[in-house]
């Protein structure tokens, strides 16, 4: 039965093939207009190179509440030149190895992000740096929320805009708990921090 | 049969084709940075094993006044992490003058020992020091509650202290005291470093 009907299915192609063949052998008049070129604009958004510009490849161990860890990073909008701007960007993070340190949205890690209009002046030796925003003013982009987040709008990013290179400083936070919980000792977790970059609205062109 | 099956196949092509739009929505760009391994660090700290290293255990009978009763025990920083102090609370069990009475009752000293106790008289332990010694609670009445140690080593981690736990029971102890029974319970607690950078 299947096979039959397998048969039936090829027969109406063939069919539709000749009358393909048959709309050729009749005469047609064509007028044309050449568009100019249509250029599909760029969205692109990169992050610093590890080192100065990228701090947030740095782990850290033996933590313990009540501890931060500052991480500096880069985020540039680096689309060619004269594409338009970003309608946001966001944040969103993954564990791997995953532990309490991220699932645990009260006693694990917070995070929050500022940004500083010059780069942030780095101290303290690595990993446990530390940053100072001068002469600042620093802005909030991110305010302290739990670790583990999709999509999280941040706030004051001049890098919509091409050319624009943003200087974050993500910082980490385990709170200080209840005095005696020992539930988040010993853990290990690994974050992946990705920003991406959506463009504009569509408009008329 | 036939009509069945070509619904069938009317259904997969609208699928396929809603598929091809979200494709082509919006032009996005993401750019990740993968973190090293954050992983958090441990505040232990322990008794030695009951034994040599740890003769609070052992109780004594037929204490008059005057007399007095060492024993020795290690305190162990088995965590990862560095300890910010580390108190000491004792209770009693059952409650009574022994315990209860600050002045005529037992009076408490802790000393350390900068290499182990060398220890004699068993089972009415005494001991020597065959190294430093230093004061870790000067002498006060046995109950308290986070009393505060001094000088200790271990609040460093993988550092043991060798302690000397004295109890001494005053010579100005009345004749009430006599007979009484209890049982004193010795809790350290360790207490992590204050927060830093990391």
């Amino acid at each position: 039965m299947f096979k039959k009907i397998l048969f039936t299915v090829a027969l109406i192609g063939a069919a539709a093939a000749v009358a393909g063949l048959g709309t050729f052998a009749t005469f047609t008049s064509t007028a044309s207009a050449v568009q100019g070129n249509l250029a599909s604009g760029q969205v692109s958004i990169a992050l610093g190179a590890a080192g100065p510009a990228n701090r947030l490849t740095l782990g850290a161990s033996t933590l313990l509440p009540g501890d931060t860890m500052q991480r500096a990073i880069d985020l540039t909008n680096n689309a060619a030149a004269g594409s338009d701007a970003l309608a946001s960007v966001t944040l969103g993070t993954t564990a791997s190895p995953t532990s309490g340190l991220d699932t645990d949205a009260t006693r694990g890690l917070q995070m929050s992000i500022d940004l500083c209009p010059t780069t942030w002046t780095e101290a303290g030796t690595s990993p446990a740096y530390t940053y100072t925003c001068t002469p600042g003013p620093s802005k909030v982009v991110l305010a302290s929320v739990p670790v583990i987040g999709s999509s999280l709008a941040l706030s004051n990013l001049g890098s919509l805009v091409t050319g624009v290179t943003d200087h974050l400083r993500v910082t980490l936070a385990f709170p200080t708990g209840t005095v005696g919980d020992n539930t988040l000792a010993a853990k290990t977790s690994a974050l992946t921090f990705t920003f991406t970059g959506t463009q504009r609205a569509g408009t008329a062109k | 049969m036939l009509r069945k099956l070509l619904l069938t196949a009317a259904l997969l092509g609208a699928a396929a084709a809603v598929a091809g739009l979200g494709t082509f929505a919006t032009f996005t760009s993401a750019a990740s940075a993968v973190q090293g391994n954050l992983t958090s660090g441990t505040v232990t700290i322990q008794l030695g094993a009951v034994g040599t290293a740890n003769r609070l255990t052992t109780g004594a009978t037929g204490v008059l006044p005057g007399d007095t009763i060492q024993r020795a025990v290690d305190l162990i920083n088995s965590g990862d992490s560095a300890l910010a102090s580390a108190t000491l609370t004792t209770t009693a069990a059952p409650s009574n003058l022994l315990s209860t009475d600050g002045t005529n009752g037992l009076q408490l000293v802790i000393d350390k020992c900068s290499v182990a106790w060398t220890e004699a008289n068993a089972p009415n332990y005494t001991y020597t020091c065959g190294g430093t010694t230093t004061t870790v609670l000067a002498s006060r009445s046995v109950i308290g509650a986070n009393v505060a140690l001094s000088n200790l080593g271990s609040l460093v981690a993988g550092v043991t202290d060798h302690l000397r736990v004295t109890l001494s029971f005053p010579t100005t102890a009345p004749n009430t005291m006599q007979t009484l029974t209890t049982q004193i319970t010795f809790a350290f607690t360790g207490t992590q470093r204050a927060g830093t950078s990391k």
